[in-house]
């Protein structure tokens, strides 16, 4: 009796705690111990925390929109800060218009969108991480909050107080420090928490372009903290090194938005319509690997940390590293659009509000990128520097966009636990695309022609069409927004689409640990595919 | 009836927390549940990490970047630009070769933690933690010390290097200091029973974490205090 209890104690000395309850043995929770306001302020449940960070993105959205539309107007006449914004509040709403779209609208957005898809679309119970995601939302709602307040009170690129301008540098690190957070949850839970069977070469698209995009975000949003970190040491105690502020201090983190870092946040619309497509048109695509290499050579091409305003000499424009990934950059959504295409021309597919967004998504990118690869030529055309660089910048930041109100279509019973209205999913998308190109397409000619952000001859008409393009693309996103809201009504089908991947087998909305019995082992990329001899699935 | 209703709701209740842990906990079931890939915690401390070397990365670019823009630059008032003084000057290098040293035979503790965790020794676990703990404490007191040794303003009349200096270096203060947090809850993790033998990830997660903050410390050390 002694030596059995001395082994049991030998075999314990570093293990006190028994043995985790392996989960085939557990009962699954199906619903969350708590409701209301307490089940959500304290959950960790991947779908509310994503849920919260695109509810919170498309608010953050409505603000950055109205900015660049107040920011466009005033600059009608070819001179910002002279008409409804003076000189010091113009640079203020420019500057966070632009940084705002991308870290506190489209990033966070897709990073919410992907918490609640991704866990669901490779089989896992929950995300990575489930506490360190949320504390991502709650970090980042800090962050952005601070920003907004940051901005109120005069701070900001060219702000005048400069509290408030060391208020927003810390705020902004704040906000990359909690996408980082929730790019590593993301990343660890495609690598590693995929039920069995699910290699990579399995995992569905939009799940393998997430990872992609997470990697890149962890490598270069820590590049931006980095410059954060110096510019607020510099502003806080000597201004030696930036100045005090404005355009200099803009131009610091300006890269995150420009060619090539920009196309990071492109990068989940070629997974997403590779998954509508797919679905639609219930064809398998034969070339999977061919497509992940088209969405991972994408995300290299994305890559524009090199592009540091402080270590870029020459500047980041005129390198040869620059120019070809700008010509490259086409290459990989071509790619994308072949292989959807082959997959559409197999069979017609259902036309589905998911698949109309990710086409347009995808088109409209793929002129973002013919646009961007025309800076290259910097001897024939001298677009650099000019408005054809934020022409560049506008389409793919609305592509990302138009991506992202597909996806939310597509996984729309996942997201908000009911189908979307079709009619809205069809038609903010070509209203965004629209606008897009109304948008972009006087800032290149302005661009083409020259004059930089100097007025010219007719500026005013190509500047009021950029207005006119600018307020489609809000309109659009309110048409998108529209289409989301609403009841569910009791006969909603779980699986609207009869999609082939993990996340068509759970309810809608999904249960709090996901699938209600065990997870399903896979044996196929199109696990729930039902094959004239046999169903992939085994439970 | 009523009384073997009320046992049986409790019983049921009793029966989910010990399943579950805690009722109200919102965290759902764990997340390895349907895989079979264990190192979760491994993984995502590798991503965490390339966050960590691309922001020092960035850090210590910026500092690079701009000392050579300074010291090839034109002549300040007929004199050749000085970025930071020479070793006996401004920023000595005794303390930051002192810290050096420190993590470097804190990185031989840690090992020494993880073997004995693997081994399941107690005993030497809890001693070489607590070394590896009491060394990254002696690296931040060094780095103080050479704060406060150190001649060199935050904000130099032209001269950026003060405002680098003290951001590239402040910034790995706190990586080392968030190291030590992550360590000292690993150890509690491990020594309470969660990871053990073979299952060892958490302290392991630890002991990369902290070989990286002595790598990025290394480059610092050669870039920041050494070249100057």
């Amino acid at each position: 009796m002694g030596d059995v209890a001395d082994e049991v104690h030998a075999s314990m000395t570093a293990t006190q705690a028994p043995p985790r309850p392996t989960a085939p043995d557990a009962p699954v929770r199906t619903a969350a111990p708590v409701g209301g306001l307490a089940g959500i302020l304290g959950s960790a449940d991947h779908k509310v925390v994503g849920r919260l960070y695109v509810g919170t993105a498309l608010l953050m959205a409505l603000a950055s929109g109205v900015a660049g539309l107040l920011a466009g107007i005033d600059r009608i006449d070819g001179v910002a800060g002279n008409t409804i914004l003076n000189e010091s509040t113009a640079d203020q709403v420019v500057t966070f218009h632009a940084t705002s779209a991308t870290l506190l609208v489209l990033i966070p957005a897709l990073l919410g969108l992907a918490m609640v898809v991704v866990p669901l679309q490779v089989g896992a119970r929950t995300i990575a991480f489930p506490r360190a995601a949320a504390a991502s939302y709650w970090t980042f709602l800090v962050g952005a909050g601070m920003t907004v307040t940051a901005y109120a009170i005069n701070g900001g690129p060219g702000g005048g107080r400069s509290d408030a301008v060391d208020l927003w540098l810390a705020a902004t690190a704040l906000v990359a420090v909690a996408l980082v957070l929730g790019s590593v949850c993301v990343a660890t839970t495609v690598l590693a928490v995929r039920t069995k069977g699910m290699g990579l070469d399995r995992v569905p698209f939009f799940s393998w372009s997430m990872l992609c995009t997470s990697v890149l975000w962890l490598l270069t949003l820590p590049v931006l903290v980095a410059v954060l970190i110096v510019m607020y040491v510099d502003h806080r105690y000597g201004q030696v090194f930036i100045g005090d502020g404005g355009p200099a201090m803009y131009e610091q983190v300006a890269w995150f938005g420009r060619q090539p870092q920009v196309y990071a946040v492109a990068i989940p619309v070629l997974g997403l319509v590779l998954d509508a497509a797919t679905t639609a048109s219930g064809v398998r695509l034969v070339q999977r690997g061919a497509a992940r290499v088209a969405i991972g050579a994408f995300a290299v091409l994305g890559v524009g940390a090199f592009a540091l305003e402080a270590i870029s000499s020459p500047e980041a424009a005129d390198q040869p590293v620059t120019k070809a990934m700008a010509l490259l950059a086409p290459l990989p959504v071509l790619a994308v659009v072949g292989l959807a295409a082959g997959m559409l021309r197999q069979r017609f597919p259902k036309v589905t509000s998911g698949l109309v967004g990710g086409i347009i998504a995808t088109l409209v990118l793929l002129l973002a990128t013919l646009v961007g690869a025309a800076t290259a030529f910097e001897g024939a055309l001298e677009l650099a520097g000019t408005q054809w660089v934020t022409a560049q910048a506008h389409l793919t930041l609305v592509a990302a966009a138009i991506g992202l109100v597909a996806g939310l279509y597509h996984w729309s019973t996942k997201v908000v636990g009911r189908v979307a209205g079709e009619g809205p999913g069809r038609t903010a998308p070509l209203v965004i695309a629209l606008g897009a190109v109304v948008l972009a397409g006087p800032e290149a000619l302005s661009g083409l022609l020259g004059d930089g952000d100097e007025a010219a001859t007719g500026i005013e008409a190509l500047n009021a069409a950029a207005v006119a393009g600018a307020v489609l693309v809000l309109l659009g996103g309110l048409v998108a927004t529209s289409g989301l809201v609403g009841r569910r009504r009791a006969d909603e089908p779980a699986d609207p689409w009869d999609g082939h991947t993990l996340e068509w087998a759970t309810a809608s909305p999904p249960s709090f640990s996901n699938f209600d019995g065990d997870v399903p082992a896979v044996t196929s990329a199109e696990p729930l595919r039902v094959d004239a001899d046999a169903e992939e699935v085994s439970a | 009836m009523a009384t073997a209703t009320a046992s049986a709701v409790h019983d049921e209740a009793v029966h989910d927390e010990a399943v579950h842990g805690a009722a109200y906990d919102l965290v759902p079931d764990a997340a390895a549940a349907g895989g079979s890939r264990p190192r979760v915690l491994l993984v995502g401390t590798a991503l965490a990490g390339g966050a960590i070397i691309m922001g020092f990365a960035g850090l210590i670019g910026i500092y690079l970047s701009v000392r050579h823009a300074v010291i090839t630059g034109p002549e300040v008032d007929g004199e050749a630009p000085v970025w930071l003084a020479d070793a006996s000057g401004a920023v000595p290098l005794t303390p930051a070769n002192i810290a050096f040293g420190t993590l470097l035979l804190s990185c031989v503790t840690m090992q020494w933690a993880v073997d004995a965790v693997k081994k399941n020794d107690r005993r030497n676990a809890y001693f070489a933690l607590a070394i590896t703990i009491l060394f990254g404490a002696a690296v931040v007191n060094a780095t103080s010390f050479l704060y406060t040794q150190t001649g060199l303003p935050v904000a130099g009349d032209t001269n950026p290097a003060g405002l680098l200096f003290y951001a590239v270096t402040g910034a790995h203060l706190a990586l080392v200091v968030g190291a030590l947090v992550f360590a000292v809850l690993m150890t509690v993790r491990t020594l309470g029973g969660e990871y053990a033998g073979r299952d060892r990830e958490g302290i392991v997660a630890a002991s990369l974490i902290w070989y990286l903050t002595t790598a990025i410390f290394a480059v610092i050390w050669y870039a920041v205090y050494v070249t100057k």
